[in-house]
């Protein structure tokens, strides 16, 4: 069980300069961007080595074996496995330090998406890019040469699209909505994810370009988010609708009964208690496991369960009802890897749990976290981003015993 | 023996021509591999080089019998399956 003392020491008192990165997990293609390739790395008070002038690290994640940074000023760096040309520098030269994306350097990007071996980004004016592998259709546009990826960072739809607000992408389909609420999907169908009209066989496996979900719900969305092989989206009214691969209850259908939902379905709440609690403000998703937090604050979990993917003790090993994970206050972001899930709470402290091989979930051992815990290390920091990789971690701090590093 | 992480038909492995040898993303960021001469030996498990995790590689095995010509999944194919 997680400690639940607040750490006072050290938040307030110094202010925040400078923001500073750190990773841990494995590290077998360089993805942590220090600048060594190892088979894992625990959580160190040696920031990443990163040079910014004048600018802030605003969000840090990954897909499988590469890295994404993103500034304050729009700017994206990018290290590890670029077999495909996932880290978006033209070429397919895996990087083991933090690299920017000379491509987009006249353009802001205000949001990326890493799925397995490919990115998504929206730029600043709403339009959508993208880049890697496109084995699947995954990057949702034509590549020169109909190769199989593209290591060059190009515009996806443009016009049709309309000004693009939100991205997802899951292992090899990407997801994303416009302003005025309709939501695309494109690239792997085998299993649904793309949520497309069952009678068109063609796209139910894949899609080349984004297709409109149709979505009978008639609240708006305002965000999506995608799995290994699912998908999904939060509206408004704080409701939760998912579709794709249900082999974990990740839809949150019971798995016994379907194994596959073929179109965007709400996912039930339990109904006991406060109304109110039921509000969810945020979804993220592991390969098979989904976490959400209410507007107050409290956080849901549902889907595959065998690595404590759930943060939650479960009797099977998945479960399709979301359940609550206690031990934890003042969530206000989370961010999930593979099979694990790092949170942020408002006094700047990191939990994680799940799968914690090559000391994913930040411990000094390997055994699987099934309950929020604190990741020690920052306990004397103050944190104000979580990122993931498939089985890495991010987090973005000031102040601390790192001032004046890096 | 550990317990399989999943279960993946070989049409969603990912074929490298040139080395042999199929791929599917492993939880940890690497990939689970089976070569073509270890599916030709009836061999189901595809081990990641990076972690413990494996998994279980639905095929037919006939495709696979030593002596075949051609492999059973082209990287063509998997990209239409």
């Amino acid at each position: 069980m997680a400690e639940r003392t607040r750490p006072g020491r050290g938040l307030h008192e110094s202010p925040i300069d400078r923001p500073f990165l750190w990773a841990w997990g494995a590290n077998n293609c360089g993805q942590l961007g220090y600048g060594c390739v190892c088979e894992k790395q625990i959580p160190s008070d040696q920031p990443v080595p990163f040079t910014l002038e004048s600018d802030w690290l605003k969000s840090a994640g990954g897909g499988g074996g590469f890295s994404y940074v993103v500034t304050e000023s729009g700017q994206v760096f990018t290290c590890g496995n670029n077999t495909r040309g996932q880290l978006g520098h033209g070429d397919f030269n895996t990087l083991p330090v933090f690299s920017k994306c000379q491509f987009l350097s006249q353009t802001k990007i205000v949001k990326v998406a890493a799925g397995w071996d490919f990115m998504l980004a929206i730029s600043d004016a709403g339009t959508l890019l993208s880049w890697g592998s496109n084995m699947f259709g995954q990057l949702g546009r034509d590549v020169p040469g109909g190769a199989g990826c593209d290591a060059a960072p190009a515009h996806v739809g443009s016009s049709y699209l309309g000004r693009q607000v939100d991205i997802s992408a899951g292992l090899r389909h990407g997801l994303s909505l416009s302003e005025c609420g309709k939501v695309y999907s494109w690239g792997h169908g085998k299993r649904g994810q793309l949520g497309l009209d069952v009678s068109d066989k063609t796209t139910q496996v894949r899609s080349d370009h984004p297709l409109t979900v149709p979505v009978s719900c008639t609240e708006k969305p305002i965000q999506v988010f995608a799995g290994m092989f699912h998908s999904g989206l939060l509206t408004e009214a704080g409701s939760v609708l998912m579709w794709g691969c249900n082999k974990y209850g990740q839809c949150g259908q019971d798995p016994d009964i379907t194994q596959t939902v073929p179109a965007a379905s709400k996912v039930a709440f339990p109904t006991e208690g406060d109304k109110s609690s039921r509000h969810i403000v945020s979804v993220t998703s592991g390969w098979t496991h989904v976490i959400s937090h209410t507007d107050s604050s409290i956080l849901y979990s549902w889907g595959r369960a065998d690595l404590g993917q759930l943060g939650r003790i479960c009797q099977k090993s998945c479960d399709h009802i979301p359940g609550v994970v206690i031990g934890l206050s003042g969530v206000t972001s989370h961010s999930c890897g593979s099979e694990h899930t790092l949170v942020l709470t408002e006094d700047g402290q990191v939990y994680s749990w799940g799968w914690n091989e090559h000391s994913i979930c930040g411990t000094d051992h390997e055994e699987n976290i099934l309950e929020p815990l604190r990741v020690s290390m920052f306990v004397d920091k103050r944190i104000i981003a979580v990122g993931c990789g498939a089985g890495h971690s991010f987090c973005i701090g000031a102040g601390g015993s790192c001032e004046g590093a890096g | 023996m550990s317990v399989y992480h999943d279960e993946i038909e070989i049409e969603d492995m990912e074929y490298d021509e040139e080395t042999e040898i199929y791929h599917y993303p492993c939880p940890c960021g690497d990939r689970f591999e089976i070569s073509k001469e270890e599916l030709e030996c009836g061999e189901e498990t595809a081990k990641c080089p990076s972690c413990s995790l494996i998994i279980r590689v639905i095929y037919d095995k006939d495709n696979f019998m030593v002596g075949e010509q051609a492999p059973a999944v082209k990287k063509a194919d998997v990209a239409l399956a």
